[in-house]
């Protein structure tokens, strides 16, 4: 069977804070390898978007002024947003993203309104939590790894989160709980080009976008990945050795 | 204060740098000598750290030497080229100037170019200081330098594991500017970003830009730091643009647009040597002009009750659109150069002559040799100078330069100065080693890796690439921003061997495989260089970033001197390590 999915990133001139195009790469190239067509369909602001026709959304990170800015456009589209997730659409939402998903984030200096698609909130605290961040995920064999850096803390009530912190903060300063899994959502701290080093997460996404269109039957095979997965264990030691992350004062 | 009057308070200060300056400064000079006997770095910071030890106020105290002016570099990228320029220049004129030519950058680094250009008695003899400073420093810097000109280069992203966001380092800035608000600001008026910053400091601003579309195909989107209006959010429309949001800009919205520049570079022509190009200063009357604009740009806001509404939250939060004052303040500077300039160039270089002679050989030591004036006669004025950059972001540089010097009343012959002038800072250095040449570049950030990308894909030769990426401090530890770069022009580059280096080597390789280029680790750098000098293309290109620069400089000055030769070439890289590639 011809296999295609679309993957479309929302408002990449908004929220492309930290490479986060690097999800969208790394999502068509491992289906492209496997024979499975990607398409990719970039949203600038007000464009209209086809959610029958899309498979997997990517809601990546901004800083805060560009993530108000993003919040207007996503207001329009929030209704039929919330239905698609719902309904087990495949979205990763990447850091200002994940903090959109929830019902406001309290900045420094206004309150930003939420999607409220997750029964969450953030509020921005003065000492930003940065660093390497290591997690345990219960759906995953390696560890997931990859960078925080962010000023708002996130409450995520009686969701379940994406992974047990090892190192470095997650959603709040405690540093136990990082980031949201939802039906088909992932929402995380963990920013930037998440999915390369955590081919495991990738493939899980995939499946499930290609479960949804193509029935339960479908099964990724599997590719090398050992240059990712040295990558992965190349964060995963040296953030284990350190102390944990660190703050930048504001 | 006018120049007289700073020269005469100079001298005062000269006479004496105090029980504690005289302190400083010796023991500075000692623990330079030290670190480098002990061949422990190049002594760039350390002393700096000594001398405020023994004296805290020793910066504002030197500072307060300096007997003309004192400018200050800020942006993202360009700083160490737009300041070793300035320096350039104004040496060329005869003119003795401080500079944290190491790239040292931060209050320690700053203050140590200060106390290792003093002399014995804790006393400054220097016409100029031009000065690169950290953003995040620039908060404790500029308040002890208290700068007379201030230039912005860009504002890209940058080692955001630093700075948070983009947005923070904009409010850094602002914040330091705010504690010396008589500063000329000299801003590029093509970043939408950095006008941004213009529009919500009082200080007085001058504008330069590129003013013409020119670029030749091959532009990256990706990279665009504003792309909506930072007055009333809607995205901003570009009529044309050079690299990253650096162009033409407008907000459809709120009619805030592009500045009209009062310096810029015009009649651009690329060529095998890079771009030649013309500098020239606004011939209008700044004053009436930027008046004319900022009321229309006012009336325009206006109209627009959102966009109003906005600016007034944005007054209430410190970031105010300049007022009037500003327009004034600034077109002092720039009619002063316009019309002046000429004569207080030759003026400048007629007193920098006689002094330079007797000076030359006390000061060579520390200082580097003083070039003696080239004879030229500067070109007019009005039609410009005709000058050449080996890239394009070297046009934006040599144009800050050339704009705050010509609003600064300084000495601005830049045509004659570059034709001697080292783009490259120590950091895009050639060498040729085993019949081969290899070139050194630095790469910190994305949009800096880019414009060297674009330097290969310009270079139609065979060639070889070596990618080093560190993560120290030094560097950032957040590689990231490696996705923001477009790999896909050093696959159109052809690159005939990639090799990938350092801690972070991992992710660069996954970036590469990502793009479907193929590449090899190394297992000894050294090995690797020399083999494909001598072996390979013989046109090798290094690319590093912060903490590699360094050792590589090391690495392949040894290689240059032809050190190493007795060793086979076996194991230059690992074996195998390509077929990890798909």
């Amino acid at each position: 069977m011809n296999m295609r999915l679309t993957i479309g990133h929302l408002y990449p001139e908004l929220l492309n804070l930290y490479g986060d195009r690097g999800n969208v790469i790394c999502m068509q190239k491992r289906l492209q390898w496997r024979g499975i067509e990607g398409e990719t369909a970039l949203y600038a602001g007000g464009s209209r978007i086809d959610f029958d026709k899309t498979d997997i959304l990517l809601l990546g990170g901004g800083s805060d002024k560009e993530q108000e800015l993003a919040c207007r456009y996503l207001k329009s589209i929030g209704g039929a947003l919330k239905e698609w997730v719902e309904d087990g659409g495949v979205l990763l939402a990447v850091c200002g993203g994940y903090q959109l998903l929830g019902h406001y984030y309290r900045t420094s200096k206004t309150v930003i309104e939420g999607l409220g698609i997750l029964d969450i909130y953030t509020e921005w605290k003065p000492c930003r939590l940065v660093g390497d961040m290591v997690l345990d995920s219960p759906a995953f064999r390696s560890p997931v790894v990859g960078f925080e850096n962010h000023g708002g803390r996130t409450y995520i009530g009686g969701h379940t989160p994406f992974g047990k912190v090892r190192r470095g903060y997650g959603n709040t300063d405690e540093g136990e709980w990082e980031g949201v899994v939802y039906k088909n959502v992932i929402a995380t701290y963990l920013h930037g080009p998440l999915l390369p080093k955590n081919p495991e997460v990738c493939d899980y996404l995939l499946e499930r976008a290609l479960r949804r269109r193509y029935g339960d039957g479908v099964k990724l095979q599997a590719l090398s990945d050992e240059l990712e997965n040295m990558a992965n264990e190349y964060v995963a030691k040296r953030t284990m050795h350190k102390s944990s992350g660190r703050g930048i004062g504001t | 204060m006018n120049t007289g009057d700073r020269a005469e308070a100079a001298k005062r200060r000269r006479r004496s740098g105090g029980v504690r300056g005289r302190l400083a400064v010796c023991c500075a000079g000692l623990t330079y000598r030290l670190i480098r006997k002990l061949h422990k770095g190049d002594g760039g910071t350390l002393p700096g750290y000594v001398a405020r030890q023994m004296d805290p106020e020793i910066l504002s105290r030197l500072s307060g030497m300096v007997r003309e002016k004192v400018i200050v570099v800020m942006g993202t990228n360009g700083k160490t080229t737009t300041a070793n320029m300035l320096c350039h220049v104004l040496e060329n004129a005869g003119k003795r100037v401080v500079i944290n030519r190491t790239g040292a950058n931060m209050i320690n680094g700053i203050t140590s170019a200060f106390v290792l250009a003093s002399e014995k008695n804790g006393c400054l003899d220097a016409d100029y200081a031009c000065i690169e400073v950290d953003e995040l420093a620039a908060a404790e810097v500029l308040s002890r330098l208290r700068p007379h000109c201030v230039i912005l280069t860009n504002i890209f992203r940058d080692q955001l594991d630093r700075f948070g966001e983009t947005d923070l380092v904009i409010d850094k800035i602002r914040e330091a500017l705010s504690a010396v608000p008589d500063a000329l600001l000299v801003i590029n008026g093509d970043d939408a970003l950095s006008c941004s910053l213009a529009y919500g400091c009082r200080n007085p601003v001058a504008f330069y830009g590129i003013k013409e579309a020119f670029t030749e195909g091959g532009v990256y989107e990706g990279i665009r730091e504003t792309a909506c209006c930072h007055l009333c959010g809607e995205p901003l429309v570009y009529d044309f643009f050079h690299y990253g949001q650096l162009g033409s800009w407008r907000c459809p919205k709120c009619g805030t647009k592009r500045p009209e520049p009062d310096y810029f570079a015009e009649d651009i022509a690329a060529g095998k040597e890079g771009f030649w190009f013309r500098l020239k200063a606004a011939e209008s009357e700044p004053e009436e002009r930027k008046k004319a604009e900022q009321e229309a740009a006012e009336g325009e806001i206006i109209s627009s009750e959102a966009a109003d509404a906005k600016a007034a939250e944005w007054e209430a939060a410190g970031l105010g659109i300049a007022d009037t004052k500003t327009a004034e303040g600034e077109t002092a500077g720039c009619r002063a150069a316009d019309t002046k300039a000429a004569e207080g160039e030759t003026a400048g270089c007629r007193a920098a002559d006689a002094k330079t002679a007797g000076r030359e050989t006390a000061d060579a030591e520390t200082r580097g040799t003083i070039k003696p004036e080239k004879n030229r006669e500067p070109e007019e004025r009005g039609s410009g100078e005709s000058v050449r950059a080996n890239a394009l972001y070297n046009i934006y540089n040599t144009l800050s330069a050339y704009a705050a010097l010509c609003a600064m009343d300084a000495p601005a012959v830049f045509a004659a100065a570059l034709e001697d002038f080292d783009y490259s800072n120590h950091r895009e250095r050639v060498f040729a080693i085993g019949g081969g040449r290899v070139r050194l570049h630095l790469a910190k950030n994305p949009m800096g890796f880019q414009q060297k990308l674009k330097l290969l894909l310009e270079d139609p030769a065979p060639k070889d690439v070596i990618i080093q990426i560190n993560d120290t401090e030094l560097d950032g530890q957040d590689v990231s921003w490696l996705w923001d770069v477009d790999f896909q022009a050093l696959g159109d580059a052809g690159a005939r061997e990639i090799v990938v280096d350092g801690t972070r080597r991992y992710d660069m390789g996954l970036r590469l495989k990502y793009e479907e280029i193929t590449w090899n680790f190394t297992a000894d750098l050294r090995k690797t260089v020399r083999k494909l000098a001598a072996e390979g293309t013989g046109n090798l290109y290094m690319i590093v970033n912060y903490s590699g620069l360094y050792r590589s400089n090391h690495i392949l000055e040894r290689l240059q001197k032809g050190e190493y030769e007795h060793e086979t070439d076996h194991r230059a890289f690992i074996p195998g390590a390509a077929q990890l590639v798909r």
